[in-house]
């Protein structure tokens, strides 16, 4: 371990670059709130998620219900909040597990390269090129809805980003002389990828977890809204407002509710995408060090 | 360049061939009973007429001769038959196709070039007050899912202040064929075509402030500035020329992204395109259909692609492509 001295020297310097940026603390903060907020929000009301009250159909909000209640006078903060746990559940764990599928798979094609990455490298142009929603929509059609169909379908679908990125910085890294070195010193296949060529990799790879979280959210919302994802009566951002839309003239507000939701909670993973991009960028560092 | 052109050309056709498989495969697994809206209609049908309706259909076939016999026909340019709306499946198909047309290249052609010309005031000016603006509100448009911004702008143009149509294109009460109709057209034409462009704003705005800004700093605009040409001149007619290039580049690759987009956005807005039809095919088991959706789409995808390509060595005379 003769290298941790320089490891966390870069960290620090990431950690220093992201703290100057504010549009960094930005991102994280709406994402701790949002956080913050789904797991406790439930809590601090006395309903049940799925507590029908028919006496209190359709009210605005009120001190009783803060937002005001849904069709069969259920608390819609409860619901809201709860959704909010599905879908940022499904954000960040799709956004780790493309990174892991994607991040092995661009690594081993950049390293072995020759057939298995011609191979690979061809999968990933064939997802490129039909367009995200009809893979989306037939996927979700054939697994059927619930929460682990979902994600197992955007990690099948959303790995090719990571991937990309991950056999890009190996393909830069394979000939340099630290590789030559392990190779020299007899290092297996499988150290060389995960000892030396993973941890170099991983800037990029980070990134592409941050804006995949991201894109997860939105592709789950979207699939949620058009009534291919998660059904009711297990609410989510996305199908709390397709239930909302069918009293689009009798309140707005419903609408309007869970969207800026969703609305924060892609602006969090996209500015924390970003200003991790710039934080890490190692021209930058060098730069201004 | 011909050469080039002509191996492009046939690289598209195992991608198509491998898409198109790979698409029957999927719709083919997908649950549901093809005959299920045929036979609705027909309550004294016997078990021996749906196995004979079976076979006339060759859903009895394995899916490999399935998908032959598809292609086959495909390739003589007989997409099928819906059996969901009684029709030849390119008498839905063509006229939707038009449709979409319409949308997405009004919202490309509108979303596009305001992009440009945001990304060209965000490089001019940059590290001022406005680019800070600017680069924030296309972070949030960016930022927005497109579904919800579809519904929120029908509860303020359409149902709050009523100067929009909520949905659809055409109104019931219009005369076609009058200068009425066309207002009423475009006047349904708004919304779905400021959703769909408000999203692809942001990548090409960057684009367009990034690749200005490297030219901006090239020693040929020194030049041009030492010779006295206003700063008007040398940013218009100088740095403009090169900043432009890989900006039309992107531009053609995300006319896919657009055409995708267009799904949610016909879905919400109920606009007869083919993102919807797209939508309604596959949520209703017609499998015609939603195959030759599919195939058009990959078609377009693969066409822009290739656009890209030529157009990038077409405007950068430094690029010049091998056969």
């Amino acid at each position: 371990m003769q290298f941790a001295g320089h490891q966390t020297g870069y960290w620090r310097i990431v950690w220093r670059r992201f703290k100057q940026h504010r549009v960094a603390y930005a991102g994280l903060f709406f994402f701790l709130a949002l956080l913050l907020l789904v797991l406790a929000g439930p809590h601090v009301v006395p309903y049940q998620l799925d507590q029908v009250s028919l006496s209190e159909r359709m009210h605005g909000p009120s001190s009783r219900h803060w937002f005001g209640t849904d069709e069969l006078g259920r608390d819609i903060w409860v619901r809201i909040m709860h959704g909010g746990r599905v879908s940022l559940t499904v954000g960040l764990l799709v956004g780790i597990s493309t990174v892991l599928i994607g991040g092995l798979v661009g690594i081993v094609a950049g390293y072995i390269g020759g057939f298995l990455d011609n191979i690979l490298m061809r999968i990933v142009d064939i997802l490129y090129t039909i367009p995200r929603i009809v893979l989306l929509l037939v996927l979700s059609k054939i697994a059927g809805p619930g929460l682990l169909n979902i994600m197992i379908i955007l990690v099948a679908l959303e790995w090719t980003n990571a991937a990309r990125l991950a056999r890009g910085a190996v393909l830069s890294y394979r000939e340099q002389e630290f590789v030559l070195a392990a190779q020299c010193l007899g290092a297996s296949r499988w150290r060389v990828m995960l000892r030396h060529l993973l941890p170099n990799s991983l800037t990029p790879l980070i990134v592409a977890a941050t804006l995949d979280a991201g894109a997860a959210i939105r592709a789950e919302t979207t699939l949620s809204f058009l009534g291919l994802g998660i059904q009711p009566p297990t609410p989510s951002w996305g199908n709390l407002l397709t239930n909302a839309s069918t009293n689009i003239f009798i309140a707005p507000l419903q609408v309007f509710l869970p969207g800026i939701f969703i609305f924060f909670a892609l602006m969090s993973f996209n500015l924390l995408g970003d200003a991790l991009r710039d934080a890490m960028d190692p021209r930058l560092t060098q730069v201004r060090r | 360049m011909l050469r080039y052109l002509v191996r492009r050309i046939l690289e598209m056709v195992p991608l198509l061939f491998i898409i198109s498989a790979l698409i029957y495969l999927l719709l083919y697994l997908m649950p549901g009973d093809p005959l299920y809206t045929m036979l609705q209609g027909v309550p004294n049908l016997r078990a021996e007429d749906y196995r004979r309706l079976r076979a006339l259909y060759g859903l009895d076939d394995p899916v490999y001769i399935q998908y032959w016999k598809w292609l086959w026909q495909l390739l003589q340019l007989n997409a099928g038959y819906s059996r969901e709306f009684g029709q030849p499946a390119m008498d839905i198909i063509l006229p939707a196709l038009k449709n979409t047309l319409v949308l997405t290249l009004s919202a490309m052609v509108i979303g596009k070039s305001l992009a440009v010309l945001l990304g060209i005031f965000s490089a001019v000016r940059q590290y001022s007050i406005g680019d800070y603006l600017l680069t924030g509100l296309t972070f949030m448009a960016y930022s927005v899912p497109a579904f919800w911004l579809g519904l929120m702008m029908i509860i303020v143009f359409a149902v709050k202040l009523g100067w929009l149509p909520t949905s659809g294109m055409i109104s019931s009460d219009v005369a076609p064929g009058t200068w009425t109709a066309t207002v009423d057209w475009l006047k349904h034409l708004i919304l779905p075509v400021t959703v769909l462009a408000v999203s692809e704003i942001i990548q090409v705005q960057r684009f367009m402030r990034s690749s200005l800004l490297e030219v901006l700093r090239q020693d040929y605009l020194t030049t041009a500035r030492a010779k006295g040409l206003s700063e008007r001149i040398v940013i218009g007619r100088h740095a403009l020329k090169n900043a432009l290039i890989p900006v039309v580049t992107i531009i053609a690759i995300t006319m896919p992204r657009v055409i995708g987009g267009s799904t949610v956005v016909e879905t919400v807005f109920g606009y007869p395109g083919m993102g919807r039809l797209l939508y309604t095919s596959i949520m209703g088991n017609d499998f015609v259909v939603a195959m030759t959706v599919v195939m058009i789409i990959a078609v377009i995808v693969v066409l822009f692609n290739l656009l890209a390509d030529i157009l990038y060595g077409w405007l950068d005379p430094r690029i010049r492509y091998q056969g």
